[in-house]
């Protein structure tokens, strides 16, 4: 499925780190802004990596970063290394073992070279071998990821295996900035082919070439000197006293490494070109050559043919992988003796389900666990940090530079990998039997119903191992049988959405189907535009305390997305917020950027119809007065405050609902937030601004519109959890015509609505809301409700016997009264309970009033006394009382019903 | 690597579709660029016309195309390179002299230290080796060879500290803390009052002195002539030279048994061996511990506020300003010898830590300790033994032996001169010295609240009204704010006013928009810290000359919250 990440396996998590670049200081980009750090750079361009799934590649997992331009990478790992290996097997220095080792060496190559790169570190060390014997290169992604070394100050690769034009070059370049946006990071192929080349000949010769060498400038001479002579591989034997091994070779394997030592950089072949060697003609592929992008839904019709390919190898190669090599490398851990029981005759009984995992979920479980790379790397010693006090400069000018003291940090390599210790999570969910790893979708079972965990706060959900994997199991089994199983993932989502999914579950929740690639393939993206220049300026200034969004791949992929929503709603413009409104869905699909486009779509679509025309006053006005007409409704206390000192939503809210709050929170307070919007309908957004308002009564209260104003240009700390809980209470407690708007997209399928629609019949028409004008909105400080809704609401109270939700209370003259309203209903003709400035008077029927504070108050009258109902309303509104709304049309909706009877 | 951030422009020519009914797609690409074929094809079929069925044969064509191109243009290059090397353009050992050269500039770096756990002192030597071992096999690691770079005794040193760094602060965060603490403060009195008897005695001295004089040459022509009071002024000049140097080297020899003992001490508790707390040598004190001068080092007014920046992602900060003397969060408010002072254990905890105090002080261009607050920190400093830094004497004379470092570096980085203005006057010559907006730093384990010292050198140009956020100092700040964040300084105390006292010209509007100016830069600084990488600012003080009126100090007390928008006050709410 899509985030390929191949299973754990026997595989370990290896963890090493390094430091990026440091930019001179003061230094600035040619747009004036400070340069990006490197280490930002690099953390942008290493996602892509993890992409790359192939089984002589190891799987970059995660990659994060730490203070002062520290990058640490997760990676696929094995103790075994092709040196150590080459030593202790002799098969693996067998002819025949060293053709099918170039073999897996060249397909992880030609892999590479599809995917766009070079690993230009190719050496014994960076080649593992897997307890099957399998080779997998390791730390390939390092040219990649610092865009062809020009972000790290170290240069790559061993120099022993670099090919002499690699060292040509590099030494006559200059320490590259990396000033550059989306330079280019393609290799020479040929590199890697040479190195392959040396690392075979070494074994093949069964000497360390070059050692030696006392210091850099010999070794470096020695390989240069390689490239003068006509036959390399005949030089380094005689230079290492080796010709009699170079005579036994059989010749295909001789022809091969001297094919790969070739010196001219024309003439050596590419690895594609080596597959069809005759050394490697009796091997089948292991996998596809060509990298598959990420797909969801996971039937992409426009992938059938790539995936053809990919099973064919599949079936052929990877089901009968040899038998494990005898005495391999442990680790010295309790997971070892899991993993291989010693009596490994018996068959093995408990299997471990871990590993069975991909490596990216056992990852997270293994952070849920309480897992830091950062301590693990300090523990394990690779990470030294020296007391800050002892490297701080003696002296620094005013123009920026420092004498003195080593506080820019260590730049070498570190070429130590440590092992991330598994046995804490292997503990913590030794436990759980192994047919719950296995859960039944179709029966609707989820695994957490019977967990304590489930009943406690969201936080903690998050954060616990066990519930986590529960949750993760079961969502990875509805999302791969999405769409099928949407019903299913919108039921699972409304418990909570695993962190680790989001994305996935977000474009089901959206809807997102389709051929999503295919489509956003065929947008024109690069094409100059009218809106460009705005999206230039709006992007490096959004999000941008994420080290993602402010990468300049995550500029990049920003600018691409962008466009692409531009170009392809021509009846729709680029308005500022949309870029923030990207901001999520990009930061979760980082990795594919046609998906993130497709639920922006889809979300601008439901959430955000018409918000983005050219000219959206109306829709915008439209949607806050229905905003101050919520407020009133849910706490005319506030409402009448903000209404005095004339804080008006128009002042505050736009950037709200025009960016769904993306411009307001941060990025883990947005994914808290829109975890439940998208569950609801397009009105819950205002439900949301009631309950962020409410949040900060208190201070609301307090302020004059001078401090509201300020209050809210720079948004104070909100509870977010608090405030998803009460925005559904607020929903929960709105009768659906006081949201409804006129710009709403229609809904799909109205006898689906509500069952209040259902009876909605061709002569009831009255009943249901339809458009009101917008100064007639703006008027009103009350909603409107429709007859359905009010009709609803009383049926509602005759079924329960409790006490009513409702009152009705009806302001006509006593004569209009007696003649018919609805049941229950009281009256307070206006024109008597009103004052002539509009307060209200005592009256006898005052106490009933009273009595239903907190209730939903419905004042009814009659479409030509429409100004009493609204001055009425009004009216008790002052007094506070909460959910005040009007009668949509008046009484006469009910005439065709037969709702109104005689009161008694 | 070189050459992949170039790229050249050529143009692609595809075929589609057989004859007779067969399209000549002619596009120009930059090779090697990361266009995707397969949308190019797109591209090219929307806006040309092209019919859609020949796009796979057209992404097929172009993605043929730009490999075939890619590869070319490598192997010309390479070849290029090579051929260099063939015709004798580039030589061997060039090559691998700039690689070598590559190499070891990576390596200054390389000051790797091997755990130091359970190591005690006497092994440092054996340490450094097992350091360079340790390097050697890193190397190996990496297939290449280190060039020698820092010398022996460096290395030595750094290597030194460090381990003293290590065992110190495992220690101090351990149960020997209260014995390690309490060793410290018992030298700390004992310095202190050794040291305020020095001054007791000089001062006792130069009175007598005074008297004798004074008497005598009361007595000038009476009987005794100028010479007698002349011989009498030399021998006074004398006495007074010779007691000091008394004291300064008992004061000396002291400072250097305390330095020994307490590595003694670290060392020994550190492997585990019980060690008895060395007797201080009370020989020195005399009584009168009375002059043990108690400061009050409560600053006289100070306000506290917690304030979020950031557009989005909100970052905690508290600000605090506080009406003191600078030197008075150096010195310790108690040196009765029974209690440790709580600040002491608060700041040895965090000597080696990430959260380090730091504090600016206003100094002239002159780097030593003979006048103004200068003096007053040196003798602050010298009240205590500096148990883990060199002295700061030493420690200034590191930072004089850098300023011809700095000033070679003036000259060879000049200004950017502009085209446009010609007549601009030439620029100043170089100085000598350091300028205003530099600083030194020193560092310090004896005092109070504060580990490092930023020195910022002032000049005469503050007392002006009319600074603005591009003066020298200012900038200054913005490097402190700078080291702060590479070097995990996390409190930090600056001087709103930029001044350490009180004058005449300073009046209200003075004062306030001098607040104003350094509030607002700090703000600014503050807030673009957070892309700098480092440590977070999580305490920034402001600190005014103590002698302010009260109705200054609100009124700078409430321009705070107004400029860092301290709008939310946190509420309590009963329910």
């Amino acid at each position: 499925m899509y985030p390929a990440s191949p299973r754990l396996g026997r595989a370990h998590l290896g963890a090493s780190t390094f430091f990026a670049s440091a930019h001179p200081s003061e230094s600035c980009g040619s747009n004036g802004l400070p340069l990006t750090p490197n280490s930002i750079r690099i953390y942008g361009q290493a996602r892509a990596l993890q992409l790359i799934n192939h089984p002589h590649l190891c799987s970059y997992v995660d990659i994060h970063r730490g203070k002062h331009e520290r990058i640490m990478v997760i990676q696929e790992y094995y103790l075994l290394n092709l040196r150590v290996a080459a030593q202790k097997y002799p098969e693996m220095r067998s002819p025949q073992g060293l053709a099918r080792l170039a073999h897996q060496v060249v397909q992880g190559l030609v892999y590479l070279n599809n995917f766009g790169t070079v690993a230009c570190t190719l050496s014994p060390e960076n080649i593992l071998i897997d307890p099957r014997g399998q080779a997998k290169l390791y730390n390939y992604g390092l040219y990649y990821m610092t865009e062809a070394g020009t972000s790290v100050s170290f240069p790559l690769g061993t120099v022993q295996y670099t090919a002499p034009e690699v060292l040509l070059m590099q030494a006559g370049s200059q320490e590259g900035g990396g000033g550059v946006t989306g330079a280019t990071v393609t290799g020479n192929p040929v590199w890697d082919v040479w190195s392959l080349g040396m690392v075979l000949a070494e074994i093949l010769l069964g000497c360390t070439f070059f050692s030696g060498c006392k210091d850099m400038e010999e070794l470096v001479g020695e390989v240069l000197s390689l490239a003068l002579s006509p036959n390399p591989l005949q030089h380094l034997a005689q230079s290492h006293n080796a010709c009699h091994s170079l005579e036994g070779l059989p010749g295909e394997l001789k022809d091969f490494v001297s094919l790969c030592l070739t010196v001219g950089p024309s003439e050596r072949p590419v690895p594609r070109s080596l597959l069809s060697h005759r050394l490697l003609q009796p091997f089948i592929l292991s996998a596809s050559l060509v990298p598959v992008h990420p797909h969801f839904p996971v039937v992409d019709p426009s992938l059938c043919l790539i995936d053809f390919a990919h099973f064919k190898a599949k079936f052929s190669m990877m089901e009968n992988s040899g038998p494990t090599l005898t005495d391999y490398p442990l680790h010295a851990e309790t997971e070892a003796s899991l993993e291989f029981p010693k009596d490994s005759t018996k068959p093995r009984l408990k299997r471990d389900q871990l590993s069975e995992r991909s490596m990216r979920e056992v990852y997270h479980l293994w952070q849920l666990a309480g897992g830091n790379v950062e301590q693990e790397l300090k523990k394990q010693k690779l990470i030294k940090i020296k007391p800050s006090i002892l490297t701080l400069p003696s002296v620094m000018v005013v123009e920026g530079e420092v004498f003195g003291g080593d506080i820019s940090h260590s730049q070498q390599l570190e070429a130590t990998t440590i092992v991330l210790p598994l046995h804490t999570l292997r503990s913590r969910l030794a436990h759980i039997p192994p047919e719950k790893y296995y859960p039944l979708i179709t029966q609707g079972e989820s695994g957490t119903d019977e967990l304590e965990t489930s009943q406690l706060p969201l936080v903690i959900r998050e954060r616990d191992v066990e519930y986590q994997l529960h949750r993760l199991l079961s969502f990875q089994r509805l999302l791969q049988a999405y769409p099928h199983k949407g019903d299913s993932i919108l039921k699972e989502a409304r418990k909570d959405t695993p962190p680790f999914y989001r994305a996935l579950v977000w474009a089901a929740l959206l809807n997102v189907d389709g051929a999503v690639a295919h489509t956003y393939q065929q947008i024109d993206k690069e094409t100059p535009t009218p809106t460009d220049r705005q999206i230039e300026v709006d992007i490096p200034r959004c999000h941008q305390y994420d080290e993602l969004l402010s990468s300049p791949q995550g500029h990049a992929k920003f600018t691409r997305v962008l466009k692409a929503w531009v170009v392809s709603h021509p009846h729709l413009v680029y308005w500022q917020g949309l870029d923030s409104l990207c901001a999520p869905f990009l930061y979760l699909n980082f990795n594919n950027e046609a998906l993130a486009y497709s639920c922006l779509s889809r979300f601008i679509e439901k959430y955000l119809h018409k918000f983005f025309l050219r000219d959206n006053s109306a829709i915008i006005q439209e949607y806050l007065a229905k905003f101050s007409h919520m407020i009133a409704f849910h706490d005319p206390h506030l409402f009448n405050h903000l209404d005095n000192i004339g804080f008006i939503p128009e002042l505050y809210a736009i950037p709200w609902f025009l960016t769904m709050y993306t411009h307001v929170f941060p990025l883990q307070k947005i994914f808290l937030l829109w975890d439940t919007l998208l569950l609801g309908e397009a009105s819950l957004p205002l439900c949301v601004g009631v309950a962020l308002l409410r949040q900060l009564k208190d201070r609301l209260l307090q302020f004059g519109f001078n401090e509201c104003i300020l209050l809210f240009s720079d948004m104070p700390d909100i509870d977010m959890e608090r405030v998803v809980r009460e925005s559904v209470q607020v929903f929960c407690s709105t009768p659906r015509s006081v949201t409804f708007r006129q710009h709403e997209r229609p809904r799909p399928d109205p006898s689906q609505a509500s069952p209040a629609h259902n009876a909605a019949q061709a002569g009831q028409q009255d009943l249901v809301m339809d458009g009101v004008s917008l100064p007639e909105l703006k008027r009103e400080k009350c909603p409107r409700v429709c007859g359905a809704d009010l009709l609803e609401l009383l049926a509602h109270k005759r079924s329960h016997s409790g006490r009513a939700k409702v009152l009705v209370v009806d302001v006509r003259s006593p004569e209009e009264f007696a003649r018919g309203t609805l049941a229950d209903a009281i009256n307070m003709p206006a024109d008597t309970s009103l004052g002539p400035d509009g307060t209200l008077l005592m009256g006898p029927q005052m106490e009933v009033l009273s009595s239903y504070r907190g209730k939903i108050i419905a004042v009814i009258g009659s479409r030509n006394g429409w100004d009493q109902v609204v001055k009425f309303a009004e009216a008790i509104l002052v007094q506070e009382f909460p959910r005040v709304c009007t009668l949509h049309k008046g009484v006469e909706v009910f005439r065709a019903s037969g709702a109104l009877m005689v009161p008694s | 690597m070189v050459g992949s951030t170039r790229s050249d422009e050529c143009v692609c020519e595809v075929t589609l579709g057989v004859e007779p009914q067969s399209i000549t797609v002619r596009v120009p690409v930059a090779v090697p660029a990361n266009i995707c074929p397969v949308e190019l094809a797109h591209r090219l079929i929307l806006h040309h016309n092209i019919p859609i069925y020949l796009h796979n044969e057209l992404s097929e064509k172009l993605q043929a195309f730009l490999q075939n191109r890619t590869e070319e243009y490598h192997r010309q290059q390479d070849q290029r390179a090579l051929q260099g090397l063939r015709e004798g353009r580039t030589s061997v050992s060039d090559a691998a002299a700039a690689w070598a050269a590559k190499y070891s500039q990576v390596l200054t770096g390389l000051a790797i230290l091997e755990a130091v756990s359970g190591a005690a002192w006497p092994e440092t030597i054996t340490c450094c080796c097992s350091v360079e071992g340790y390097i050697m096999r890193v190397v190996v690691q990496l297939g290449y060879i280190p060039q020698p770079y820092l010398s022996k005794k460096q290395e030595a040193e750094g290597c030194e500290n460090e381990l003293l760094a290590t065992m110190y602060h495992s220690l101090v965060h351990s149960p020997t803390v209260v014995p390690l603490l309490g060793l410290e403060h018992s030298f700390a009195s004992t310095m202190s009052s050794l040291v305020a008897q020095r001054e007791h005695a000089l001062r006792e001295i130069s009175e007598r002195q005074t008297q004798e004089m004074s008497s005598t040459v009361s007595k000038v022509g009476v009987h005794l002539t100028d010479d007698d009071v002349n011989n009498l002024a030399a021998r006074h000049l004398e006495d007074s030279q010779l007691l000091e140097v008394q004291w300064d080297s008992t004061i000396s020899v002291l400072r250097e048994n305390q330095k020994r003992e307490f590595k003694t001490f670290v060392e020994e508790s550190f492997a585990g061996r019980e060690v008895t707390t060395p007797v201080t040598p009370k020989d020195f004190i005399k009584g009168d511990t009375e002059s043990v001068l108690v400061e009050s080092s409560e600053p006289s007014q100070e306000e506290s506020f917690t304030i979020h920046l950031g557009a989005q992602m909100k970052q905690m900060h508290n600000l605090r300003l506080l009406s003191a003397d600078a030197l008075q969060l150096c010195k310790y408010l108690t040196l009765d010898l029974s209690d440790i002072p709580p600040q002491r254990i608060q700041t040895s905890m965090s000597l080696y830590s990430h959260n380090l105090n730091g504090l600016v002080l206003l100094v002239d261009d002159r780097i030593n300790t003979y006048t103004g607050i200068k003096r007053d920190f040196g003798r602050v400093c010298r009240k205590s033994t500096e148990l883990h830094f060199p002295d700061l004497e030493d420690q200034l004379e590191v930072v004089r032996n850098t300023v011809p470092q700095v000033v070679q570096w003036r000259r060879d980085h000049p200004p950017p001169q502009y085209d446009c203005d010609e007549d601009a006057p030439p620029p100043p010559p170089v100085p000598q010295h350091l300028k205003a907006g530099d600083f030194y730093i020193t560092r310090h384990s004896n005092l109070a609240d504060v580990h490092v010292m930023f020195h910022m050198v002032v000049d005469d140009t503050l007392h002006t009204t009319d600074i603005n956020s591009r003066h020298p100092v200012i900038l200054g700040l913005r490097n402190v704010l700078k080291v702060a964040c590479l070097g995990d300084i996390t409190t930090l105390t600056i001087p709103l006013l930029l001044t350490n006292s009180m004058s005449e010209e300073m009046t209200m509007s003075w004062c306030q928009k001098r607040a104003e100016l350094v509030y607002k830069c700090i703000k600014g600084f503050m807030m673009e810290m957070s892309s700098w990488g480092g440590a977070e600012m999580k305490n920034m003080q402001f600190l005014v000359p103590k002698g302010i009126s009260e109705e200054l100090f609100q009124h700078l007390a409430s321009m705070l919250p107004n400029i860092f928008r301290v709008s939310n006050p946190l509420v309590v709410k009963s329910s």
